[in-house]
């Protein structure tokens, strides 16, 4: 069957007009009649027992309505894989910037001048303040895990401040070590990051007794949901989530914080709350990207076959679980890379720290193990005196090859990728390194990356036909900029024949919208993408029938051409009817209304995962692969990188927008850039030494200077919509390792983490990546 | 949310002075620091706004200077063909203080009176003999800009003194001047650190004049003398490029700190020295006449 | 004084309110007039989001007093289209220059201000004039083909 045009064509923004004139309304442009304002006390120190909150003089201040404290609140706790964190601080602050108390006030003003008169009085705690603190148990962070409800996936070790361990076992490593010609051992690291997304996070709640009502710019507003109703007991059919367009997302709205906030907020002062953070708060008491250390050993024979390799991760998680376990159960899935080894031994940790949150960031930890594996692919190379994108050819993953996971692997697109990425660099034609007529070192680097989509999911949407013959689509995978409310009006034009431009996705309401678990994991296009086609395909049925109807025929002779839109009869030719123009034909006058349900779920095609081994014959719907290479030039006496050239190929599946799978590759080159070379959170002692956004550097448009390359492949995916895959996420992945490695190869020497700054160039980098442990 | 303050908008110098000794109140040039300090929580009671102040907005020249009010913008220099032709160092920090939108709005005088060692304008302005004038209800004092800072964010400045303008003495024929800023980004970066320098040729390719200043290496912006001393009375060909970095090095004094190690802030600034020398010796070498009166050069930098 | 009487001209209208001094023009735009076009990312004049038109400057509109704007003129996102948009939103429509939309407002002003002045910006000129305004979603490369290509339907292609 030849698939409707739309499919393939650049179809323009659904949201773009709202956002290019200012009319989108984003979390702070929302306001609510009755509304007071809300502040929090965030603690100034790192870890500290708390002695006194007092807060009299602050609830006596004008216009104060009300103010809160942990022992407001009971002893609820919320979190997504296990309920660690507290509302507001109780007992125990665990990192600079965990909410102690929050005020609610007629102004925003007089909310943060209140904020002042709160006197917190604690006794200081040592600072587990690295991830080596945390293994050494210098101080607990939690002193028991026992006391947390665990919703699956969270593993904690007792008297340790390790919340999770992830095992991937593969083979035997010992024998696989064996039959090695050279074995290769290193440490990578990388360091902690903030999303930075443009838009501070912010929440309003209307919350009684009976229902909590919260307006957010919530990625998972049914997760949200969820964890609301665990930690407070309402049911789900009395919490309703209103979402608001996002202002970026990247997984830093992925779980609720400012929406826990304003709920026991507006629930104790009796009236709704709106919360919006500043840049500050953003940094200091918001998520992150953990850093993470790497220590990998790779066995491999002269043949330049990858025989056996083990990895050890340690995540600096922070102070609360947030989503860390399954950033490392992603990572841990994807932490050999897209390689055939056969024998094969992950060990991966969640350490809890003094520090902020690390949490969901872009990929989960993916383009982190990326990082680590690609560098280590380029020193296995070396040893073997291989060139890194033939070693990689000779290793990675192809169809019918059996995954670490025991899994037979089908549409596998990484070793089309790494040969259109480096042609498109022109690496064959280049030199490993060379210098510039002006003394610049030159160096070409080289990285792919697998990443799985969290499965088992679900997600569900409706279609419904307005009176007019238009469409709405009623689906919470959210648009946040990646495309996903222009992607679904493709979908279900492909299916009904109606043009785009008659389409459109509704705004989420957890109390309107049906069930999807979240928008991450780079899953909308392929789960809602599944769901919204269902329920288009039932729709035409509908539709089909009424049509019938009105025609007098059999349901069987009415047929609808979603390339024309036309509804022909088999049994009568002078019938016909554009289902564009259905509105006016009368045809849906006083009959039921036409909503058809759509639903994508990955629960029997998902192979449970082994408890120990995490062996699975698919642990994934859908993996997602690509590759990265990108040229750099070094000034080394003023330890500068500059990237020249990155050339990026993605294997989409099928690219259902073209302009938007584009669009998130730019993107993705440019973060990417700034993890390798700009990003950094600084901690010392517990406390963010460069939390703004001049120190934390993200990149400009002055840094956006260098040459991109990039294609599309497209292995289609047998379970994808029309074969598409996602790509979110995976644009980032690569591109830190892919920079690092031809920094590495300009250099003749190994960078082992990021970012690379000019101070590592050109002095070295052994104190900022070794590990004590 | 900035905290709670009095504002006063005088509109005359004398007022504006005896408004700052009065309340002991901030003022407010450009904004584009005392604002960005309140929204950080900081608190001035009482802020006295001052671009009211028309005077404090000319630029004007005479035969041997040229006069900066206090309150010209750093983007007035930025677009002026007529700066980046032939005071380079000026156009090449005024041109990276912030983004556009700051330099729109940040002042010489306010980045003068912030007194913080990166700021981008005042080691240009060091290499061109800059001399503040400070007014107050005595009378109006000047005070070379190398005197004009005490320590970080302290400045000569008494209770009832502003900063009223910036006097810079006009080039000579064959001369050139270059500042380099180094930043971890291309824009909207503090300067790691940052080297000044300005150089007049006499006919024989000798160094007749030779000035030079360090951002970010020392408390405060400082002269920078050694380098000065080493190049003044040298004709070109006998420059040591490798023993010039060493002396613009020698009494520098930046920090160690979470941005960087002061090792290899020197390291930056020894390589960064030779560099300005260069580019201020070619523009120098293509300099052939003294630069014109600034009315006779006008246009709009479109780069 | 601790309130003042503003007299200001936003997007051609003329708006007469007396506020607290210690109010930015962001703020003033946003809650009392209710123009929430403009956003606030930063509030430390970072990120450019709340770029606006004053005066004919591009500024961070979150780092300037509201004293200041009486008796002046303001151009903001809203003021930009009535019934037709813009060549400037046109063309990031057009090319995908917009994402998360956050960081949309302000690129269209700076780049309403770049073209103000330069009919026929170079691409380092471009990116020069944006250095101020921070985009985490596109890498810029499709800001930049819209300004471009606004410059080119609106003053024709350089010599």
């Amino acid at each position: 069957m030849s698939i409707s045009p739309i499919i393939g064509t650049t179809v323009l923004r659904k949201d773009g007009k709202d956002k290019v004139t200012g009319h989108a309304k984003y979390g702070a442009d929302w306001n609510i009649s009755g509304q007071l304002y809300g502040a929090i006390f965030h603690s100034p120190v790192p870890h500290a027992k708390i002695l006194k909150i007092d807060t009299t003089k602050a609830k006596a201040y004008p216009g104060v309505r009300c103010v809160i404290t942990g022992a407001d609140i009971g002893n609820a706790r919320f979190g997504g894989f296990i309920a660690d964190q507290p509302f507001l601080a109780i007992g125990k602050v665990r990192y600079k910037g965990e909410p102690v108390a929050a005020i609610a006030a007629d102004t925003e003003r007089i909310a943060k001048e209140a904020l002042k008169l709160i006197e917190f009085e604690y006794e200081e705690l040592p600072v587990v303040d690295s991830i080596e603190d945390a293994i050494s148990c210098k101080g607990l962070v939690n002193e028991t895990w026992k006391d947390y409800t665990i919703f699956g996936m969270a593993h904690p070790v007792e008297g340790t401040n390790i919340m999770d361990r992830f095992e991937l076992i593969n083979g035997d490593i010992e024998e696989g070590f064996k039959q090695a010609d050279v074995i290769v051992e290193n440490e990578f690291r990388c360091g902690m990051l903030q999303h930075t997304v443009m838009e501070p996070h912010s929440a309003i709640g209307d919350v009684t007794d009976d229902e909590i009502t919260i307006y957010a710019p919530a990625q998972s507003p049914f997760s949200t949901r969820s964890m609301l109703h665990h930690a407070l007991g309402y049911p789900l059919n009395k919490i309703r989530i209103i979402c608001t367009e996002i202002g970026g997302g990247f997984g830093s709205k992925a779980e609720p914080k400012l929406e826990m906030l304003v709920a026991v907020l507006s629930k104790a002062a009796r009236r709704p709350v709106k919360l919006v953070y500043t840049r500050d708060e953003e940094f200091n008491a918001t998520f992150t990207r953990a850093s993470v250390l790497y220590k990998i050993k790779t066995g491999a024979t002269k043949d330049g076959k990858l025989c056996a390799q083990k990895v050890q991760v340690w995540w600096d998680t922070g102070a609360y679980g947030g989503f860390g376990p399954r950033v490392n159960y992603n990572a841990g899935y994807a932490s050999n890379g897209p390689y055939f080894i056969p024998n094969a031994y992950t060990d991966s940790y969640c350490m809890v720290t003094n520090h902020s949150l690390g949490s969901a960031y872009r990929g989960f930890g993916v383009s982190e193990a990326a990082q680590a594996y690609e560098m280590q692919m380029d020193e296995v190379a070396k040893a073997l005196n291989m060139d890194p994108v033939e070693f990689r050819l000779k290793n990675v993953l192809r169809d019918g090859s059996v995954s670490v996971t025991g899994e037979t692997m089908k549409s596998v697109g990484v070793a089309k990728c790494l040969e259109a990425a480096s042609k498109n660099l022109g690496w064959s034609e280049m030199p490993e390194r060379w210098v510039d007529e002006d003394g610049k070192l030159h160096g070409k680097g080289i990285a792919c990356f697998i990443k799985i989509s969290g499965t088992p999911s679900t997600t569900s949407c409706t279609v419904r036909m307005n009176e007019d013959g238009t469409l709405l689509i009623n689906s919470a995978s959210r648009e946040m900029g990646q495309g996903v409310r222009t992607v679904l009006t493709q979908f279900a034009s492909s299916v009904t024949g109606i043009s785009v431009d008659r389409i459109m996705v509704a705004q989420t309401d957890t109390s309107i919208t049906p069930y999807d678990k979240t928008t991450t994991s780079s899953r909308s296009t392929f789960h809602s993408g599944n769901a919204v086609l269902e329920a288009s395909h039932e729709l035409v049925r509908q539709v089909t029938e009424l049509v019938a109807k009105k025609w007098k025929c059999n349901f069987e002779d009415v047929h609808l051409d979603p390339e024309t839109g036309m509804f022909t009869c088999k049994t009568d030719d002078s019938l016909s009817l554009d289902i564009n123009k259905i509105g006016k034909s009368g045809i849906l006058k006083e009959e039921r209304p036409i909503i058809a349900v759509g639903k994508y779920g990955t629960k029997d095609i998902f192979d449970p995962v082994d408890e120990k081994t995490h062996a699975s014959k698919r642990p994934t719907i859908m993996w997602m692969m690509g590759a990265q290479a990108a040229e750099v030039a070094i000034d080394m006496k003023t330890g500068k990188v500059e990237v020249v050239h990155i050339s990026a190929a993605h294997d989409v599946g099928k690219a259902i927008n073209p302009l938007g799978c584009i669009q998130q590759v730019e993107g993705g080159l440019s973060m990417g850039y700034g993890h390798a070379l700009l990003e950094e959170m600084i901690y010392e002692n517990g406390h963010l030494k460069n939390g703004n956004m001049v120190d934390y550097k993200v990149p400009t448009f002055m840094d956006s200077d260098f040459k991109s390359s990039i294609e599309l492949v497209e292995v289609a995916h047998p379970e994808g919509p029309y074969g598409a895959k996602g790509i979110g996420e995976p644009v980032v992945a690569p591109t830190g390792a892919a920079i690092a490695n031809a920094v590495s190869a300009a250099l003749g020497r190994r960078i082992h983490s990021i970012p690379i700054k000019p101070e590592k160039i050109m002095f070295g980098e052994e104190g900022e990546y070794a590990s004590k442990i | 949310m900035l905290p709670r303050f009095d504002l006063y908008e005088p509109k005359t110098i004398a007022e504006a002075c005896a408004l700052k000794k009065e309340h002991n109140g901030r003022i407010l040039a450009g904004g584009t620091d005392v604002v960005i300090d309140m929204h950080g929580g900081k608190e001035f009671p009482v802020i006295i706004d001052i671009k009211g102040i028309e005077e404090l907005e000319t630029i004007t020249e005479d035969e041997n200077t040229i006069t900066f009010g206090a309150l010209t913008r750093h983007r007035t220099i930025e677009e002026s063909v007529f700066f980046k032709k032939y005071y380079s160092a000026l156009w090449d920090g005024c041109s990276q203080v912030g983004s556009v939108q700051i330099r729109h709005r940040g002042t010489l005088g306010g980045n003068i009176c912030n007194a913080v060692p990166s700021a981008d304008s005042i080691g240009p302005l060091q290499v061109f003999d800059a001399v503040c004038t400070v007014a107050s209800p005595e009378g109006d004092r000047e005070v070379a800009l190398k005197d004009f800072f005490i320590g970080p964010k302290k400045t000569i400045l008494g209770p009832d003194e502003i900063l009223k303008s910036i006097t810079i003495q006009k080039l000579k024929a064959r001369s050139g001047s270059c500042y380099i800023k180094y930043g971890r980004r291309k824009a909207m970066d503090l300067a790691l650190c940052g080297i000044s320098c300005m150089i007049e040729l006499d006919e024989n390719d000798t160094i007749v004049k030779s000035r030079w200043s360090l951002t970010t290496a020392a408390p405060t912006s400082i002269r920078n003398y050694p380098p000065e001393e080493y190049l003044t009375g040298r004709n070109i060909k006998d420059v040591d490029l490798d023993e010039l970095g060493k002396l613009a090095v020698k009494d520098a004094k930046p920090r160690s700190s979470w941005r960087s190690s002061a090792e290899f802030r020197i390291a930056l600034l020894d390589e960064m020295a030779k560099r300005a020398y260069q580019n201020a010796l070619s523009r120098a070498l293509e300099a052939k006449t003294a630069p014109p009166l600034m009315s006779e050069e006008t246009g709009f930098n479109v780069f | 004084m601790d309130r003042k009487t503003i007299n200001v001209t936003i997007n051609g209208e003329q708006y007469i309110r007396n506020v607290e001094v210690y109010m930015t023009l962001a703020e003033f735009l946003r809650e009392e007039i209710g123009l929430t076009g403009t956003k606030i990312g930063c509030n430390e004049g970072e990120c450019g989001g709340c770029t606006v038109i004053f005066n004919g400057r591009p500024v961070n509109s979150c780092i300037v007093l509201v004293n200041e704007i009486d008796g002046g003129d303001v151009l903001t996102i809203e003021g930009m289209s009535q019934d037709e948009l813009h060549p400037i939103q046109e063309a990031f429509l057009e090319v995908g220059a917009v994402q998360c939309g956050f960081c949309t407002p302000g690129m269209v002003m700076s780049a309403k201000a770049i073209l103000d002045q330069n009919h026929h910006p170079s691409e380092a000129y471009i990116r020069k004039n944006m250095e101020g305004n921070i985009c985490r979603c596109t890498g810029y490369v499709r800001i930049m083909k819209g300004i471009i290509l606004a410059a080119e339907r609106m003053y024709g292609k350089a010599e």
